[in-house]
């Protein structure tokens, strides 16, 4: 990654990086976009995210599939494939493959953006030719990405959300599709080496909102923005 | 005689184990200044100054004080501030309060409307049904003005300060409600097998009623059984505790919301146990509302939580050997008391009797108190009578400040009702059973009638037990479940009216004895019909002190038992709650395009169009219409750009999606060629026109269809429904948000995106109108359509959301040079009514048909099947007596009809105006109606009536207003 940049000089933008801007964030480049590095403090962040952080994955690959044939496309190129409906399962490479229905699958990205396992799928599914393949979905654009993690994490949910996602209750690599804050949103529990934490997909359009909701649910938790950094060491620490 | 003036503190006793003596917190009260203790409440701070009067009563203006300490009645609602009905004796008083009572004019002390209550004989029960209605003059001009000045007990404060209120989910194996003896070990035994449960209660600490009533004579029982039981729930950390939290109500499949200062917390159990306890019941004898007369738990409380001596020389009337430990209780305190009225004749033998006689307490058995009296002003009690009942002859009197009542009770059986069990009344020995309560609910303790401590705790271990096992997590065997728990016999206290009446029943609604009797008189023999006509049990304390008594007088005076009668049922909320936790936080979710912030920074005013916003123009809002001039004349002569972001968009693919199209949509899409968009209508199995737009061929098995922007969600919805049932080898997706997109619209648009486009030919040849290509648009990778709204020459360019506001911002920068203006939607609305194009769901309505709205030629009558097809044959043979047109003003001077606004027809209602603007392009006002099918005709008059009555003559013309030819469109 290179030198701190701003977002308004890449042409792809996170929906929220003007709130990560005004919160203090410094940017670097990643691939066509602007990522979110710190937002002034890496060592706090990465303090403060083992209790509650928010950290905006929006410009991170990702990618989507659905339809007839879905699955079977996806095993023939060694993914490896939840074992039901609205459960993740972890790759090699630090992805996630989350099954959101009998034919739909979500790949993210690992935290460190370096996979490639969307992109590769991408480019396959468009020159394979095997049919039926499903077709691909433009997640990077239905959905805002961002991950929650800390001891914390739970309780904020608890302020948003009516699905018990208590670490007791709700599974590592198990998938809510449910209503967060009167909006539709997807919920992986993808804990971060032994550090409770979640992925949160919501509408790309409603990044703003889901912002301003998550930081004032954070607030009595003292939860914070955490940047990709932190985001990474933390990773690195909790493996 | 006026009661001893208030003295700082003036009783205040050691002991008081909520309150912390070392830290005052000083306040007023109605004007003056007082001090209580950190940890006071509002009522223990002022009892402990000697003032007991907090609030003047409903209807007759009586001073009113502490009755029960718990928040059961209305009798304690002050105002603190901004905030009204806030209940005293629950309410923590805080440095610096400004606190007032309640309900009169003028003073707390001298209110001016307490004079209504001598005017009680002329306001029997139900005399407004009666009073108020003649004349209809005297009605609007005296009475209903009169009656809303006094309505209600608080005052509402526009100026009161927002506060911060949520909402939290909870989520529990077992909820116990209720934290006394049987509630804490419920808990325990639940929790044993690592369950998590919640524990709820409504004071500041458990223990229930061990934290203020006293089991034996030397008053240490109850505390040790107590502390040993805290012990034990602090110990396991699987039990959740909520103190000072009260759980207003249940609701199906046992969620519960339970409210601790300004949040709710949606609490959903699997198995509940309610073990809410029982309230004391009032005595009704003459004047039993007075200041100093109360419930003996309300002193014990006001003892042993605030440290506050509750009067100086009592009574305490009783039926059991609780009130003896009342009677303890007191004399600890430092209080006189002048005797022990029990309405039993025989003597108990209980420790607590024994040691009251020994310390030479008066004990007059088989007596009740019949009446008693206060100083001027009913400001404090100063005297109490007794008696037999057999007469004048037979009565006594004692001077006293308090008069402790402690002559029965009744379960909290609120929830339990509401939950859908039922009370029932055993007539034989006056107690309440609950009975036909649903699956995964359990009662416990004195609730279920198992009194004392013992068999409280032993039938709360065994309902814990009970909701564990139904988890199939039960730790241990069952155990001994507890058998019938003594019975409490009590001694009824006779219900009759007094001569002199203020025999109140329900202190809240102001109701005495012989306001239910003359209910019943009135022919109202029901007790649901009693509580409506007379409105017992309808205040702030709905029913919980006047339920039973009502229920005694109504069967009294219809010769059944209370058991036949039954008691009114109980709905939530359990308490008053603040609307402020209701209501917040509230969510509210928006919707922004990629380009939402260029659009603020440009000075657009925003709408909302669902959880969208959009630009509606740019400029100030009072130069609303001179700004959608400028940019209507800016788009038709030279460059304009609208985020159309908004629109929805829906990926049709697979092997069937051009059969899928065919069926979904009133068109012909089998041959729609590669590279070519078409205008799309979809209508519903009724035949009326539900949306609209247009679908985009990128291969032969691939569309790109947009929506309407508020239809988006409901169209995906309704394609997924019909292809559940054709399963049709095609996959819906709904990429909506998916794609940023901008319209490009005016003569030079394809000048300006000649600048930006390297790898598509923009020109009219090689890119006609209604084509559509894939290519880079200022280096971003685009779909670009030849579509328009507007009736001008316009480029639809979608890119993915994340490069939405760098598209906007190389256009902007790229246009100025062309003098670009960016337009709003509702320049945009005007721009295409004068193409006479339709908006869905504004220009059509539930029954609007393709025939009407002149849509025909969008309809392929030769596809064997579309949704809707067969309606629309069958509503083409029964035409409506309506039809959309066109219509135009031509006066200059006349004025602009609304939306909505009727249209006439030989005097008839024949339709409304749907869409209308006043056409600076066009120098007419021109719009959209449905108007009578036989005047629908070009040249036809269209009478519209206007907002205020006037008309004003419309007359239809031919669509469009603007470019009939659509030269500008597809240049």
């Amino acid at each position: 990654m290179s030198d701190e940049m701003q977002p308004i000089n890449v042409k792809r933008r996170s929906p929220a990086y003007r709130l990560n801007a005004v919160a203090g964030a410094r940017f670097t480049a990643y691939a066509d976009t602007a990522l979110v590095t710190d937002y002034g403090d890496p060592g706090a962040e990465e303090t403060a995210a083992r209790q509650l952080g928010l950290c905006d994955l929006s410009v991170l690959p990702r990618l989507g599939f659905k339809g007839a044939g879905t699955l079977d496309w996806l095993a023939s190129r060694n993914v490896a494939l939840p074992a039901a409906v609205n459960l993740a399962s972890p790759q090699a490479d630090g992805a996630t493959a989350a099954q959101l229905g009998p034919e739909e699958i979500l790949v993210l990205s690992d935290i460190a953006g370096g996979s490639g396992l969307a992109e590769r799928l991408e480019s396959d599914w468009h020159s394979s030719e095997l049919t039926p393949r499903g077709f691909p979905l433009p997640r990077r654009e239905t959905h805002a990405w961002f991950r929650i993690s800390g001891e914390c994490s739970a309780a904020m949910f608890a302020k948003m959300s009516a699905i018990d996602l208590r670490p007791h209750k709700f599974d590592r690599h198990q998938v809510a599709q449910t209503s967060i804050a009167r909006a539709t949103g997807i919920i992986i529990r993808n804990d971060i080496g032994s550090l409770l934490a979640y992925d949160l997909l919501v509408d790309w359009t409603m990044a703003d909102y889901y912002v301003h909701v998550l930081l004032d649910a954070m607030a009595e938790f003292e939860g914070r923005l955490i940047g990709h950094r932190a985001l990474c060491a933390l990773a690195d620490t909790t493996a | 005689m006026m009661p001893d003036s208030t003295s700082p503190g003036v009783n205040r006793v050691p002991g008081g184990e909520l309150v912390d003596y070392e830290q005052p917190v000083a306040f007023t009260f109605e004007g003056r200044s007082f001090q209580g203790l950190a940890g006071d409440t509002i009522a223990s701070a002022l009892a402990a100054s000697n003032q007991w009067v907090l609030s003047r009563s409903f209807k007759y203006h009586r001073p009113r004080g502490i009755f029960s300490l718990a928040g059961w009645e209305a009798n304690t609602l002050v105002q603190v501030g901004h905030e009204p009905n806030v209940p005293a004796d629950r309410e923590r008083v805080i440095e610096g309060a400004s606190i007032e009572g309640q309900n009169y004019r003028g003073s707390l002390e001298e209110d001016r409307d307490a004079i209504l209550g001598r005017f009680a004989r002329f306001m029997p029960v139900g005399f407004y049904y009666r009073a108020f209605y003649r004349s209809q003059w005297f009605w609007e001009n005296f009475w209903e003005p009169a009656i809303r000045k006094k309505a209600g007990l608080g005052r509402i404060s526009p100026d009161a300060p927002h506060r911060y209120f949520d909402k939290v989910f909870g989520f529990y194996d077992v909820a116990v409600i209720g934290g006394g003896p049987a509630g804490m070990a419920a808990a325990l035994e639940a929790s044993q097998s690592g369950l998590d449960v919640l524990l709820v209660d409504e004071n500041r600490t458990l223990g229930g009623a061990l934290a203020y009533e006293r089991l034996d004579d030397e008053g240490l029982a109850a505390a040790q059984h107590r502390a040993e039981l805290r012990a034990s729930i602090e110990q396991q950390p699987t039990i959740t505790v909520m103190t000072d939290a009260v759980c207003n109500g249940w609701f199906a499949d046992n969620w519960l919301p339970v409210i601790k200062d300004n949040r709710l917390y949606k609490i959903r159990a699997r198995e509940l146990v309610l073990a809410t306890g029982t309230m004391g019941q009032p005595a009704t004898f003459h004047n039993n509302d007075l200041p100093g007369i109360m419930l003996g738990s309300a002193a014990q409380r006001l003892i042993r939580a605030y440290g506050v001596r509750p009067g100086r020389r009592a009574v305490v009337y009783t039926n059991d050997d609780d009130g003896y430990g009342v009677a303890l209780d007191l004399l600890d305190a430092g209080t006189d008391i002048v005797g022990v009225v029990d309405l039993r004749t025989e003597p108990s033998r209980d420790a607590r009797v024994l040691a009251v006689a020994d310390r030479g307490i008066a004990i007059h058995r088989g007596q009740g108190v019949n009446s008693a009296s206060a100083g001027e002003g009913n400001w404090h009690l100063v005297e109490v009578t007794i008696g037999t009942g057999a007469g004048p002859a037979s009565t006594r009197s004692f001077d006293c400040d308090l008069l402790c009542v402690s002559i029965g009770s009744m379960p909290a059986y609120q929830l339990a009702l509401q939950a859908g069990a039922r009370l029932g009344h055993n007539d034989s020995d006056a107690t309440f059973s609950i009975v036909g309560l649903p699956e995964h609910i359990a009662i416990a303790g004195s609730l279920n009638s198992a009194c004392g401590v013992g068999p409280a705790i032993a039938d709360g271990r065994y309902a814990g037990w009970c909701a564990a096992n139904s988890l199939g997590a039960a730790a241990g065997a069952e155990p001994e479940r507890p058998g019938l728990a003594p019975r409490r016999l009590t001694f009824l206290h006779p219900v009759r009216a007094h001569s002199k009446g203020k025999d109140f029943v329900d202190f809240d609604e102001d109701l005495q004895v012989a306001d239910i009797a003359n209910a019943v008189a009135e022919g109202y023999s029901e007790l649901e019909l009693v509580k409506r006509f007379s409105t017992v049990g309808m205040g702030p304390s709905q029913g919980r002190h006047s339920a039973l008594n009502t229920a005694r007088i109504v069967a009294q005076e219809t010769d059944r038992t209370v058991g036949e009668v039954g008691v009114t049922t109980a709905r939530p909320p359990v308490y008053g709650e603040r609307l402020g936790v209701l209501a917040g936080r509230s969510f509210e979710p928006e919707r922004h395009t990629a380009m939402h912030h260029r659009h603020l920074e440009a000075g657009a005013q925003m709408l909302t169009a669902g959880v969208w916003w959009r630009p509606a123009f740019y400029g100030p809002p009072e130069r609303r219409d001179e700004c959608v001039s400028r940019e209507a004349v800016a788009v038709r002569q030279n460059l304009g750009m609208i985020d159309v972001s908004t629109l929805g968009g829906l990926e049709v693919r697979g092997p069937d999606a051009a059969e899928f199209m065919n069926r979904m949509y009133t068109f012909a899409y089998l041959k729609q060629p590669i590279g070519r968009a078409r205008y799309v209508l979809m209508t519903n199995d009724a035949g009326t026109i539900i949306d609209d737009g247009v679908a985009c061929r990128f291969a032969e098995d691939w569309y790109y269809v947009t929506t309407t922007t508020t239809g988006a969600e409901r169209v995906y919805q309704t394609m997924l429904w019909w292809n559940a049932q054709w399963r049709l080898n095609v996959d819906v997706a709904n990429v909506s948000v998916a794609f940023a997109a901008v319209n490009v619209a005016g003569p030079r648009s394809r000048e300006l995106l000649d600048t930006l486009v390297d790898d598509i030919d923009l020109s009219a040849e090689a890119f006609p109108y209604m084509g559509v290509r894939e290519g880079h648009v200022a280096g971003i990778p685009a779909r670009v359509f030849r579509v328009g709204f507007v009736g001008e020459l316009g480029f639809e360019v979608h890119v993915a959301s994340g490069h939405g506001e760098a598209l906007w911002d190389t256009i902007m920068d790229a246009g100025q040079v062309f003098g670009i203006v960016p337009f709003g939607v509702e320049t945009q609305r005007v721009l295409r009514l004068e193409k006479g194009h339709i908006i869905v769901s504004q220009d059509t309505d539930a029954m609007t048909t393709p025939e009407e709205a002149h849509m025909t030629w969008a309809i392929s009558r030769r596809k064997p099947f579309f949704v809707g097809k067969r309606s629309i044959e069958v509503r083409d043979r029964f035409l409506s007596k309506r039809k959309l047109v066109g219509f135009a003003i031509d006066d200059p001077f006349a004025p602009l009809p609304q939306e909505s606004n009727l249209v006439l027809h030989e005097g008839e209602i024949a339709g409304f105006v749907t869409s209308v603007v006043r056409s600076s392009n066009l120098g007419r006002i021109i719009g959209l109606a449905y108007t009578a099918r036989d005047a629908s005709e070009p040249g036809d008059a269209v009478p519209i009536r206007l907002d205020d009555g006037r008309s004003v003559d419309a007359t239809v013309v031919e669509l469009p207003f603007y470019d009939p030819d659509n030269r500008r469109q597809e240049m």
